[in-house]
């Protein structure tokens, strides 16, 4: 509401300022080359600050800012909640991807593709009669306090009933691109947010695993699986 | 008989108009200058990222940064462009002596550093309108608009100003005698090699952050207002001492 008040009285007052110097310049001067090239220069900048706001909004850009504090708590809280299996209790934000696929073998043998080796929970349950319900969380990406966790590539889950074989693909290499609007030193001078290099903070997606109780489970090598009491 | 009195604020005020109409031209170098800073503030005013095996991140920081540091430069080489003679000289198509002639001087100073700092900060948004619109750059973050936006605005004002009122004084020295071309560069970076000797802080530096770190808004006008004030008063008391029209 006040950037659309302040948006309107810059119209105006910019409007009023053209006509004005141009009633006034035409009565003392001649107009010259510059005076129409800071004219249009000007007009330019207006319409830009005027239409700038839409931009960002249209495409649903403005998001809320959280302090350094609390994606660090963000990020305690949810290991501590994925590490007692209170995988309900964790903010939606956070989970990736959801699978869930029907298995009927004695024994599952988890495999990886990709990079890093991910962190995987497993919690055995009597109410995963015969499914395995797989879900890959993460804590966030966050770039100066900002939540990007939208942009990361959710790692895919195929489960085979046959080899009784559950395999995480991660993805190869993902690159993500963020351009970010930053106050101008002579705003941050006196309200802070001044910072040379951006804070990211980023962790590698944590798979959880619901299987059946009664069954073995057998990994690759490097993959250790923590079961969740 | 009996000569006519002429009152000096009418003077300045005359004299004041006449040389904003007279430096027209500072302000095509001030659009020029300004859509440079634009051009290269559109690779972002900084970036950084983490690079690990598995992801990248890069982020581009995008703000009208570069384009406020260039008015300032503006604002420096304009302050001392109207030191020079052909500039001077102007003065003395009216009734004038130097208190006036400085006076007017500050007052155009002061007109175009309003104007240099209204238009940097509003190249901000020609910068994301660019981004977005030519380069497809997804954009994140809140437009600087209201109380910090009106902030910015008068923080680069009184920056330009200052910056203008060093180069009035620059400028001045320079035409008092030449010799200051090359007496203020070698005093400034002799003084940083001395206080590197000695092992402590660069005066330099701590002029600076005077300045640059002061984080009161009310106290940073108060020593940029001052400050520029000193600056023209020692520029009117040094070129009051020079001859006329010399």
């Amino acid at each position: 509401m006040i950037s659309t008040l302040t948006i309107i009285g810059v119209t105006v007052i910019f409007i009023a300022i053209l006509s004005l110097y141009i009633r006034v310049s035409r009565k003392f001067v001649t107009i010259k080359i510059t005076h129409w090239l800071l004219l249009v220069y000007t007009g330019v900048l207006v319409v830009s600050m005027i239409a700038s706001p839409f931009v960002i909004d249209v495409k649903g850009k403005q998001i809320l800012q959280i302090s350094e504090d609390e994606s660090e708590k963000v990020k305690q809280d949810f290991y501590a909640k994925i590490s007692k299996g209170k995988i309900d209790e964790i903010s939606n934000r956070g989970l990736l991807k959801h699978s869930s696929f029907e298995f009927h073998q004695p024994s599952l043998k988890i495999n990886f593709t990709g990079i890093e080796t991910p962190l995987i929970y497993i919690e055995k349950t009597k109410t995963a009669d015969q499914r395995i319900e797989a879900y890959a969380f993460v804590t966030g990406l966050f770039i100066n306090g900002v939540d990007f966790t939208e942009k990361i590539q959710p790692p895919r889950f195929t489960v085979s009933d046959i080899d009784g074989s559950i395999t995480i693909h991660n993805e190869e290499h993902q690159t993500i691109n963020v351009s970010l609007l930053k106050n101008e030193f002579t705003i941050t001078q006196f309200l802070g947010g001044a910072k040379m290099f951006s804070l990211i903070k980023h962790d590698a997606p944590v798979i959880y695993l619901k299987v059946p109780k009664d069954l073995e489970i057998t990994s690759e090598t490097g993959i250790e699986p923590i079961v969740v009491e | 008989m009996s000569l006519p009195s002429v009152n000096p604020a009418e003077i300045v005020k005359k004299q004041y108009f006449f040389k904003l109409r007279a430096n027209i031209d500072a302000y095509s170098s001030l659009v020029g200058i300004q859509l440079l800073a634009i051009l290269m503030s559109l690779w972002g005013s900084g970036s950084s990222g983490i690079y690990s095996e598995a992801l990248s991140v890069d982020v581009k920081n995008y703000s009208a940064d570069i384009v406020i540091a260039f008015t300032m430069i503006w604002g420096l080489t304009t302050a001392i462009t109207i030191t020079t003679k052909p500039f001077r000289f102007h003065d003395f198509t009216f009734v004038t002596n130097r208190i006036t002639s400085g006076l007017s001087n500050l007052f155009f100073l002061l007109t175009i550093s309003v104007v240099g700092g209204i238009l940097a900060m509003l190249a901000r948004h020609l910068i994301i309108l660019i981004a977005y619109s030519f380069f497809n750059q997804e954009l994140y973050g809140s437009p600087a608009i209201g109380k910090e936006f009106i902030l910015g605005m008068f923080i680069s004002i009184l920056y330009i100003f200052f910056v203008s009122s060093f180069g009035y004084l620059i400028g001045t020295l320079v035409q008092v005698n030449k010799a200051s071309v090359l007496i203020i560069p070698v005093l400034v970076i002799g003084s940083v090699f001395i206080d590197a000797t000695m092992q402590r802080n660069p005066m330099v530096m701590n002029i600076l952050e005077f300045y640059f770190m002061e984080s009161s808004p009310l106290i940073f006008t108060l020593k940029a207002l001052v400050s520029s004030i000193i600056l023209f008063a020692a520029s009117i008391v040094i070129i009051n001492r020079m001859e006329v029209r010399k």
